[in-house]
């Protein structure tokens, strides 16, 4: 601190405490939330992004380099040599693109309303403290006093100055930036006019310099500045209401952890290693590095929870390979039963679920290829603050670039050629885990869900080759049940709900006797097996390179830790002792490949088993549903057939349904449960509820 | 599910009535877990809505109005401006209150119950007096009114578009209904 600007009468006391003392803790750094230098409202911005990118990319000769990939790939002459060429261009491009978003965007608090008279008023400050600094020998950059004197706006660069001079220039500069700050308002609307205009400039396709600017210009302006204004008045309206009616807390990110307290051991406090079932006392952990262990542990077990389903390990998944892709499983796709003897030792639950994989249904075939009019549909519709890219390529890097045809198309390219390669490209490899407290304070180590943040044009080269086709081949193809609500394109949630409802209505209404149980798959994302979900999706038709590609991203996959500290040095991958499961809640394809194991399920159904039957008065509408389900969030459900005897008296009447009714739906849910665990998944049964 | 008669009437007959148990396995684990029941009369929440095997509507609005007491303690003593206000009111409160509504029956006194702390906090906000009648408030804009929705209306409408809605697809909820 500088005693020397402590002006006035009063004595300054200091007093220096050991934080680590003060508050029992050691006040580690928090992580700023890293923010976006490239904003895409502004269309000069994308042009100045779009131009930059652009002498990046032919300084480093990055399009011929990228058209001689394509053209190995088109001629199959493909090898592993041009793998290591695409993941050299690819570092090219990535370092292009971060380089050209430097030189495109610019930063800025929210204080105060940003305007480019307010920037420079604030450089010109700056320029005068380091001045003055400079004056009183103390050392100072040059580079960063010209910078500054560019950016500030000041006419002229004097070298010798007097103390005094300086001195005077820093008082009016100062009083300049508070009026500047007085003003922000009055100076924010006078940069809105101007990007209007630009606006304007830009959807008509007119040069700036123009002298002689259509009269459609001025109604595009004044429209675009309309806009701008009500855009500007009602985000500040929202984020008003955001803080009335759900305050953020003080720290964004995960700042601590509570685990059991193992030192602490009681008979009825239970076990320290099962935190689910733990009732004695808590510790925090606040250390970064014991977060991102402790989380690394979680997040491991999380993703590893499948392992131990007929799939995952055993002879059926050494059989299957993990990637799916032995000569079992082509024989199996063939229409081919495995071997009697591995057979055997299955479920028959798992028995039914291979006989279903052994059947023939619609196919999808169509080549892994990403066009460009696909490119430019899937990010239309991201939201161009979407979190992904632990590599720094966030959406605004894509969506900048889509009015360019030669960069869309460079784009599209490079996220098609691994699908038809058949390899991940190390930078797809790295995943950001984020970990969300389920409920806002409660840092228990249990209660966190896991948000993996993916590259954003690997997560989009999903959704364009897996996630959308495979959802309408099913939904054309009518290969899904009906039970299932979630996921689905013209499904609503309070449909379930309803048709329970109405179940319940029915039930009411003829006095019938029914029975159902609710029930929720536990992690149904995280414990999607590998080999299972690559079959099924090369039964439906998704080419071997896009699995293979997939596959081997499974396999390769870093998760890098990420909390309020920063991301942690501490990773995590698939290793054969615990490998991982599923591709992550965060994924595009996450809902699609659930959707796929969920039709293997609901088609192994043993259709001898008793389910809920409805009638109709007239007896002619005849509904037979075993469930109800969305998403993970299912319901199944057996109606009695049984008659009241007339010999009996009503309790045993009302003992015998009863008897009848549980016994059918054991069987049910039973049978649910095991077609469950074959495919990966489990019950929560804590959570499961008998009505 | 099942029934007790008495004097020709039929009630939910309760877990005492009818004892039972469900057991399940996991996995390869043999040992069977029981599956805790809950009584026809108990509310269960399900995908957000809280529904009860005895059709009783009670659990959801007493849920309901808890939200919108909140948000009365919430608008209250801020100090949005009218616009915000309103804005709130729509874009907060509106679809946390209508999301049940095409699962639910609910009474008309019941809906007005429910958005009653809401508009007491809301009317005052927009400078009208928190008495005024609700011909005014709910009315559409063409008759003079404020439009703002009517829940017991909502909920005819929510309702009507569920029905159309699956009329349309042919599935097994229309059958069902």
């Amino acid at each position: 601190m500088n005693i020397l600007t402590l002006h006035g009468d009063h004595r300054p006391y200091f007093m220096d405490f050991d934080a680590s003392l003060l508050f029992a803790d050691p006040m580690l750094k928090i992580a700023r939330p890293s923010g976006r230098i490239l904003r895409l409202r502004d269309p000069r911005v994308r042009r100045r992004y779009t131009s930059a990118l652009h002498d990046q990319l032919s300084a480093h000769n990055v399009l011929p380099r990228f058209q001689d990939l394509s053209l190995a790939m088109s001629s199959g002459t493909w090898s592993f040599t041009h793998t290591i060429q695409y993941e050299s261009l690819d570092n090219t491009i990535i370092q292009s693109m971060l380089l050209a978003e430097k030189k495109a965007g610019r930063i800025y608090t929210s204080t105060y309303s940003w305007s480019p008279i307010l920037k420079q008023s604030v450089q010109a400050y700056r320029y005068w403290q380091l001045r003055l600094k400079q004056a009183c020998g103390l050392p100072v950059s040059i580079t960063a006093l010209n910078n500054l004197f560019q950016t500030s706006g000041l006419s002229t660069h004097p070298t010798q100055l007097s103390i005094s001079t300086i001195q005077d220039n820093l008082r009016s500069s100062i009083a300049m930036l508070r009026s500047h700050q007085k003003h922000h308002k009055e100076l924010r609307k006078t940069f809105l006019e101007e990007l209007s205009k630009a606006i304007a400039l830009g959807s008509l396709g007119i040069d700036a310099t123009d002298p002689h600017p259509t009269p459609l210009l001025a109604t595009c302006s004044a429209k675009a500045l309309k806009s701008l204004i009500h855009r500007e008045h009602m985000r500040s309206a929202y984020r008003r209401i955001g803080y009335l009616l759900n305050p953020p807390s003080s720290i964004s990110g995960l700042h601590k952890v509570d685990i059991p307290d193992s030192l602490v051991l009681q008979p009825h406090y239970g076990d320290p290693t099962d935190p689910k079932t733990w009732r004695g006392p808590w510790i925090s952990i606040t250390s970064p590095c014991t977060i991102a262990t402790i989380i690394r542990g979680i997040n491991i077990k999380q993703y590893n929870q499948a392992h131990h389903t007929p799939f995952g390990s055993g002879s059926l998944a050494t059989l299957l390979v993990r990637q799916g892709d032995s000569q079992s499983a082509e024989a199996l796709l063939a229409g081919q039963l495995s071997q009697a003897s591995v057979l055997s030792t299955l479920l028959p639950e798992t028995q039914r679920i291979l006989t279903t994989l052994t059947t023939s249904f619609p196919r999808l075939d169509q080549p892994p290829i990403i066009s460009d009019a696909d490119f430019i549909a899937t990010y239309n519709r991201v939201h161009e603050n979407t979190s992904s890219s632990p590599s720094g390529r966030h959406v605004g890097h894509y969506k900048a670039i889509l009015k360019d045809p030669s960069l869309v198309s460079m784009h599209a390219t490079m996220m098609s050629l691994p699908f038809l390669g058949g390899f991940a490209p190390p930078r797809w490899n790295k995943v950001t885990d984020i970990m969300l407290e389920k409920e806002p304070g409660n840092s228990r180590c249990h209660r966190l869900s896991i948000i993996a943040l993916f590259e954003s044009d690997f997560n989009q080269a999903k959704r364009v080759l897996i996630a959308r086709p495979i959802t309408h081949h099913l939904e054309d193809s009518s290969l899904l049940n009906e039970m299932q609500y979630g996921s689905r394109p013209g499904k609503q949630c309070t449909s379930a709900v309803l048709k329970k409802v109405l179940c319940h209505d029915i039930i009411h209404q003829s006095k019938s006797s029914a029975a159902f149980m609710e029930n929720d798959a536990v992690v149904c994302y995280d414990r999607l097996v590998n080999n299972l979900v690559l079959l099924i999706l090369c039964k439906l038709g998704i080419s071997s390179s896009t699995a293979k590609s997939i596959a081997s991203n499974w396999d390769n996959v870093i998760h890098l830790i990420k909390t309020a500290y920063g991301t942690s040095d501490i990773t995590y991958g698939s290793s054969p002792l615990a490998p991982l499961f599923g591709p992550g809640q965060g994924s595009t394809d996450g809902p699609t490949l659930w959707q796929i194991l969920y039709w293997a399920i609901t088609k192994s159904i043993d259709p001898n088993l008793s389910v809920a039957r409805f009638i109709s008065v007239c007896q002619s509408i005849v509904t037979e549903i075993p469930g109800i389900s969305f998403v993970d969030d299912s319901n199944v459900g057996v109606t009695s057939t049984l008659l009241p005897s007339p010999g009996l008296s009503d309790q045993d009447n009302l003992s015998l349904t009863t008897r009848h009714l549980v016994q059918d739906l054991t069987a049910l849910a039973q049978h649910w449960e095991r077609l469950l665990f074959s495919t990966g998944g489990a019950i929560n049964i804590q959570k499961a509820t008998g009505i | 599910m099942t029934w007790t008669w008495k004097k020709g009437r039929a009630s939910l007959a309760t877990i005492d009535q009818s004892p039972a148990h469900l057991c399940l396995t996991t996995g390869y684990d043999t040992t069977p877990a029981t599956i805790p029941r809950i009584n026809p009369s108990q509310p269960f929440c399900t995908l957000g809505v809280h529904i009860s095997p005895s059709g009783s509507q009670k659990p959801q609005a007493t849920l309901l109005r808890k939200s919108s007491e909140k948000f009365y303690s919430s608008l209250s003593p801020s100090s949005l401006s009218p616009e915000e206000a309103y804005w709130s009111y729509m874009l907060y409160l509106c679809p946390k209150l209508m999301y049940p509504l095409g699962c639910s029956s609910f009474t008309q006194k019941q809906c007005r119950t429910i958005q009653a702390p809401a508009l007491a906090a809301l009317l005052p906000k927009l400078h009208l007096n928190r008495h005024i009648p609700h011909a005014f408030v709910f009315g559409p804009l063409s008759y003079g009114g404020m439009a703002l929705p009517d829940l017991y209306v909502d909920q005819s409408y929510t309702q009507l578009r569920l029905f159309y809605g699956h009329l349309k697809l042919h599935d097994e909820l229309v059958q069902l209904l």
